[in-house]
């Protein structure tokens, strides 16, 4: 792509915002795509691009089918609830967000032994000691729920001292992560959905 | 009100619980006033105190708490000890940062006018770039020294109220985006609070400094909020 700034400032006005906890799934046959809001129900949406804005020690979680293109994403905050009781929405935590939207996706006709997951995110952008890693833990916890259930990460950008927005535009499969709000880089070009 | 750990036994033995909802309220804003006026005895400047209080921000909401989560801030960082642990956050926009520190030390960090010295933000000179205020070891110092004595006597006035013992540690700089801190810091009090507030209890204030209206946040966060060891408050 040869501007990629520009591309991705030309859909800023058709942005959802996937924010903490939230999910969005597209699926590519419907006029535009499913989103869907926490304790709302799912909304149809006329959003270009799902962005999670701003992720330090949260990880988003992007799932995608090959074959149907059928997407989904989720903004994991913690990796497991810090109570007894998982509280929903159930897409905050590592341990349970994979299998959240999985399920929906599957609803939706996606084939589980064909999804692939990114991970993006994850930083520890500030050195707190009092706590683990939240960070660490989050991108640890989903890597084994993902490994469980049979599901290849891909691709990841993870990890560091420094936070991260995450662009995904699911039409064209692409997936663009910065850091700062500049420099933007390619997580994935589309091709694997054959774009 | 919501509070979803049900489960999380009363404590009534919790300093926070020996105030009233409203003398705590009391206690904050006499502690946010105290701050201000800490401030602008450190800049010599005039110092105006907005939108002071405690709030409950919706969770999906915290991170854009001072403006859109890209927004690119100083963060300087106080982790508490105690029997109110917690974090005292002071943000600063980029260029505010920039603006104050050059407020304070004009002439250390590289301008011509040697008489700009302790003065307030001069609007005649560009701001150093965030980049090489937070390369300046002796920037970073005075930063962490505002935070140190603006967070201080913010929680001095809880410790007296409260009757209780706060324990800071040293002030640490960082920069990024105010999402990502923002974020970060309410996951790490989720965590440490053992539970999941739809709503999140937050202290903070808007300070604007000098003619220019700088822009400066003081945020505290408590693992042990009133909110969050029992449910009558607010």
């Amino acid at each position: 792509m040869q501007n990629l700034e520009l591309f991705v400032n030309s859909h800023a006005a058709t942005v959802r915002n996937v924010g903490l906890g939230d999910f969005a799934i597209f699926v590519p046959q419907t006029t535009a795509g499913y989103t869907a809001n926490p304790g709302s129900g799912d909304n149809t949406s006329t959003a270009t691009a799902f962005v999670c804005y701003g992720l330090g020690s949260c990880v988003a979680l992007i799932l995608a089918d090959p074959g149907t293109r059928i997407l989904a994403m989720a903004h994991v905050v913690l990796p497991h609830p810090p109570g007894d009781i998982p509280v929903p929405p159930l897409t905050r935590y590592a341990t349970s967000a994979p299998s959240f939207l999985v399920e929906r996706m599957v609803a939706r006709g996606a084939r589980q032994d064909r999804l692939v997951a990114w991970l993006v995110g994850g930083a520890q952008v500030l050195a707190l000691k009092q706590t683990e890693p939240i960070g660490t833990r989050n991108v640890e916890v989903l890597r084994q729920e993902l490994h469980r259930m049979g599901i290849p990460v891909i691709g990841e950008a993870v990890g560091g001292t420094f936070g991260r927005t995450l662009y995904c535009y699911p039409q064209r499969g692409l997936l663009v992560v910065s850091r700062g709000g500049q420099r933007h880089e390619v997580l994935h070009d589309g091709s694997l959905f054959g774009l | 009100m919501s509070i979803i750990n049900e489960s999380k036994p009363r404590c009534n033995s919790h300093p926070a619980l020996t105030l009233s909802h409203a003398e705590w309220q009391q206690a904050v804003h006499e502690g946010l006033k105290q701050a201000g006026e800490a401030l602008s005895a450190l800049t010599g400047t005039s110092v105006r105190v907005a939108e002071a209080g405690e709030s409950f921000v919706p969770l999906a909401t915290f991170p854009r708490l001072v403006g859109p989560e890209e927004t690119l801030v100083v963060a300087i960082c106080q982790e508490i000890e105690g029997l109110l642990p917690g974090l005292a956050l002071l943000l600063l926009p980029a260029t505010s940062a920039s603006q104050l520190v050059y407020g304070m030390l004009g002439p250390v960090l590289g301008t011509e006018d040697e008489e700009a010295g302790g003065a307030a933000p001069d609007p005649a000179v560009e701001p150093e770039p965030i980049s090489e205020l937070l390369a300046d070891d002796m920037a970073l110092s005075v930063l962490a020294e505002v935070e140190n004595i603006v967070g201080s006597s913010f929680l001095n006035v809880m410790a007296d109220k409260l009757e209780v013992a706060l324990i800071p540690s040293p002030p640490s700089v960082v920069c990024d985006m105010a999402g990502a801190l923002l974020e970060t810091v309410l996951a790490s009090l989720l965590s440490r609070a053992g539970t999941v507030a739809d709503l999140v209890p937050v202290v903070h204030t808007t300070f604007l400094i000098g003619d220019r209206n700088v822009q400066a946040y003081l945020i505290w966060l408590s693992t042990s909020h009133p909110s969050l060891v029992r449910r009558d408050i607010p």
